[in-house]
């Protein structure tokens, strides 16, 4: 496994399995990314995590129900399949499950980890293509499990 | 036989005895009813439906979806292809829609109809039950649905009454997904969910096992999470080590 940390973006931090492509702090806001090696089929499965600012008065059921909206606005054919209540880092998190089409057609999964930590809005996105969903499905929850935010937010 | 064909629309709803005539052939009155409605223009299927009567003429894996309820069950078939799959959704009395979807968009499709979606967590466990007993929630007969109901509702433990009482208050739905497929020696195959859903939380219905000291079929229902059902759905489809060498 490779541990991935961003000090930049406030210490988000992720186990990616080894022979995974990986970046880190490619471009504001996107502290961690990582694709797998390609398979025949032709999307790459990848995480990306994203810190974004929240405003302070926005609850976390606030901010992840409109996680949620534009989700279903922003993909096509979205699909929310399963959403999870559980913590990263000690901190109370979401995990939704999903399915969309990509603009190429190609049927994938979606997996978030999101959680809420000092006015930043971290999300971990995992996408499968679907026929992969078998194969990689364990991998994907280790990394989603692995996520860990502690802290050094930039002010 | 009914056939209702809006090609501009892509709407095609047909019943069973149609959709068999176009795609295996049929006795002269129903071809000339194919042809009137549209579907036919001589013996060539219309450009619109023809990726998915291809698909059933010759599909790699056919996947059958049953849904049951308290007012009844109904069920769903596809065909998949290498390039399409021909989905017949029942819609109602008898009567199906026609939708081509690629194949990889199936699970999400088998989804759709059976309404997968979150749902809280039941406290993890197992409840041994006699299959008799979850057959008889697909019983055509309404009393008999109900009695099975109350069998099972009993059986659950405390953990699970919030779900038993949703079982007795009518709020479930149990649902399968079947493939079959030719194995690598040619004998049918496939794989397999069941599932028993509620409000409160979901259980899989394993497949039966007969047990050998009374000799009755015997099942258990296991707390299990929308995310596990997806993984099973994705799975159900054959890889290519499942199938025969192609030729």
């Amino acid at each position: 496994m490779t541990t991935l940390v961003s000090v930049a973006n406030g210490g988000v931090g992720l186990l990616v399995p080894a022979d995974w492509e990986t970046t880190l702090d490619a471009a504001p806001g996107i502290p961690v990314a990582a694709m797998a090696p390609p398979t025949p089929t032709p999307f790459r499965t990848n995480v990306v995590v994203t810190v974004g600012d929240v405003p302070a008065a926005m609850t976390f059921r606030e901010w992840h129900a409109g996680a949620d909206l534009l989700l279903k606005e922003s993909l096509d054919q979205y699909q929310l399949l399963d959403l999870e209540h559980v913590t990263v880092a000690g901190l109370k998190a979401v995990r939704r499950l999903a399915h969309h089409v990509t603009d190429e057609g190609i049927a994938v999964t979606m997996q978030q980890w999101a959680v809420l930590v000092e006015g930043h809005g971290v999300t971990l996105t995992a996408t499968v293509p679907t026929v992969d969903f078998p194969v990689l499905a364990r991998a994907v929850d280790a990394i989603g499990r692995s996520l860990s935010v502690d802290g050094g937010w930039p002010q | 036989m009914i056939v209702d064909f809006a090609p501009d629309a892509g709407r095609l709803r047909l019943d069973l005895e149609a959709f068999d005539a176009l795609v295996a052939g049929g006795d002269a009155d129903a071809v000339a009813y194919l042809r009137d409605a549209g579907l036919l223009d001589g013996d060539v299927v219309h450009p619109a439906i023809r990726p998915a009567v291809e698909a059933a003429r010759a599909p790699v894996c056919v996947l059958d979806v049953a849904v049951a309820g308290t007012q009844g069950s109904t069920e769903h078939r596809m065909w998949l292809a290498p390039a399409a799959a021909a989905c017949l959704l029942h819609v109602s009395d008898g009567v199906y829609q026609v939708f081509v979807v690629d194949p990889t968009q199936v699970p999400a499709l088998v989804a759709k109809v059976v309404r997968l979606g979150p749902r809280p967590r039941l406290t993890p466990g197992a409840v041994p039950c006699a299959f008799v007993v979850v057959a008889g929630l697909t019983a055509p007969d309404a009393e008999q649905r109900a009695a099975s109901v109350d069998r099972l509702a009993e059986t659950c433990p405390t953990e699970w009454a919030e779900w038993a009482e949703e079982l007795r208050g009518g709020r479930w739905r149990m649902w399968s997904a079947r493939t079959t497929w030719p194995a690598t020696d040619l004998t049918p195959t496939g794989r397999a969910v069941t599932v028993l859903d509620t409000p409160v939380g979901v259980v899989r219905v394993d497949e039966p096992q007969v047990d050998v000291a009374d000799a009755t079929d015997q099942t258990s229902l296991t707390a299990t999470t929308p995310t596990e059902i997806w993984l099973e759905l994705t799975r159900l489809l054959p890889t290519d080590a499942d199938l025969p060498p192609l030729g």
